[in-house]
């Protein structure tokens, strides 16, 4: 370590000996080295053969004269600038807003087909009484256990098909029944045991339920297939027990919801092909400029 | 040529003037940056933005040596272009020697007074020189150049270099040994020359 820290010190000495950069001490105590030193004699050859040997290249002469002209000092304004900057800006701002608009969208979408789910459920049940042409209200019997001890239940429809729910077995229920044709809603009592009401509108077709007249017991109704609605009300096979005896009108907008595609969505759609034609055009300007810059 | 009236009246607006000293030091500027660089075109364009950017910071200038102010800036543009095309490497339109050798441009080597064969030995040898110098690292190679192509003392290429005479010292010694390791590969081209420098120099 030590000897290599002298060699290099020595080579720093042997080289500033040559180009004459030594103070006249060092250079007394080199030249005394020297005529001791064969080896230290050598290294001094050796570097003052490449001094020589470097210094042979010739000089190159500049091909042409560097001369300046006005225009080559002019500071030129550089006019791409500010237009790459606002390319670069919008671009960003697109992709942030596009990021943003797509995040909505799926959001919104995601919780409206949690609900349309929901919503399908109790609704294919009672889409089977319903006319694909003409929606018609939804019938909703009454309450188990309301009325006399001996009623039934009995719906009937608009010009849907007959329901496939299976008889109701009911113990002594006499039963209102309301049904609702085109808002018009008629109420009619069947106090009578063991015999079919048939409330026939005019313009409705038949629709019947047998029903056996005994009210079901609480243990029955759990058995019935018990859903829970949109807004967290309890249908019995469409029975809506806090709205028993009652006709909810299943209006043509209601029933529909399942198709329609809101507005706002073909929208957005069209609001996100242009965030994205600004995102991919301004980048790529951006891009050009700034390599032309 | 007063030098410091020049630069005033550059100072002043008055490009002719800093023209003069353009075309003072312009054979100068563009030998070390040849020779930092090993490339007519790299050093063209080295030299030409060096210039350029010595006449919009001129104002920065605080007296001392112009040249070593103005060398500092020609070796920082050179190290920008060398990084420059670092990056995007250009493939030099020159003749080759069989063993891959590039030679240098023909009015490079041109010399009155040789024969074609002494005229090809100084290509050889001054491409194997140029070929150690390049291998040198940028730090070593700049002092190189300044002192011993160049013939700076260590004050003037320490201002350049933009580093303490020490460190030139230390730098140059190193650099020379190194060049001196490489050129043992081309010992054969060395020993005419070195007579035929040896008997004129010492």
């Amino acid at each position: 370590m030590k000897n290599e820290r002298q060699r290099t010190r020595d080579l720093a000495l042997l080289s500033a000996y040559l180009d004459g950069e030594l103070r006249p001490a060092e250079r007394q105590a080199l030249v005394a080295r020297l005529q001791t030193d064969p080896d230290l004699g050598e290294r001094l050859e050796n570097l003052r053969k490449t001094k020589l040997t470097v210094g042979y290249l010739p000089r190159v002469r500049a091909p042409h004269n560097f001369t300046l002209t006005p225009e080559m000092v002019t500071v030129r304004p550089k006019k791409a600038q500010p237009f790459a900057a606002t390319m670069r800006l919008t671009s960003a701002l697109a992709a942030i807003l596009l990021v943003v608009l797509f995040g909505a969208e799926f959001l919104i979408t995601s919780g409206s087909l949690a609900r349309l789910q929901m919503d399908a459920e109790p609704m294919m049940e009672a889409a089977v009484v319903l006319d694909d042409a003409e929606p018609e209200p939804l019938i909703v019997w009454g309450h188990p256990g309301v009325g006399g001890a001996e009623g039934f239940v009995e719906g009937r429809g608009g010009d849907g098909p007959v329901t496939m729910a299976e008889p109701v077995m009911v113990e002594s229920m006499p039963v209102e029944v309301e049904v609702a044709v085109e808002e018009e809603i008629i109420l009619e009592e069947s106090p009578v045991v063991d015999s079919e009401a048939e409330i026939l509108p005019e313009e409705a077709p038949e629709l019947l339920l047998e029903a056996d007249v005994s009210p079901p017991t609480e243990k029955e109704i759990e058995a019935l297939q018990v859903v829970s609605g949109m807004d967290g009300e309890m249908l019995i096979l469409g029975i809506n027990l806090e709205e028993g005896g009652e006709i909810i009108s299943r209006s043509a907008d209601t029933v529909v919801v399942e198709e329609a595609r809101p507005a706002w969505l073909g929208i957005l759609r069209v609001l996100q092909v242009a965030l994205g034609a600004i995102v991919v055009g301004g980048g790529l300007a951006w891009w050009l400029l700034s390599r032309r810059g | 040529m007063d030098e410091s009236a020049l630069i005033q009246a550059a100072l002043d607006g008055e490009l002719d003037a800093f023209n003069t000293l353009v075309l003072h030091y312009q054979d100068l500027a563009y030998n070390i940056a040849y020779r930092l660089m090993g490339e007519h075109g790299a050093a063209d364009d080295a030299v030409q933005e060096a210039f350029i950017s010595a006449y919009q910071k001129l104002a920065q200038y605080r007296g001392g040596s112009f040249k070593a102010w103005l060398l500092r800036i020609v070796t920082n543009n050179c190290y920008d272009e060398l990084r420059r095309r670092q990056r995007q490497p250009v493939t030099p339109l020159k003749p080759e020697l069989p063993d891959g050798e590039i030679l240098d441009d023909p009015y490079w080597i041109k010399d009155e007074g040789f024969t074609p064969e002494e005229q090809t030995e100084q290509a050889e040898l001054q491409a194997a020189i140029q070929k150690c110098i390049n291998q040198l690292d940028r730090k070593f190679k700049v002092v190189l150049v300044l002192v011993d192509v160049e013939g700076l003392d260590y004050q003037t290429a320490a201002e350049a270099a933009g580093t303490p005479v020490g460190t030139v010292k230390s730098r140059l010694a190193r650099a020379r040994e190194r060049v001196q390791d490489c050129l043992q590969g081309f010992w054969e081209l060395l020993p005419d020359i070195f007579r035929h420098r040896d008997e004129e120099t010492i």
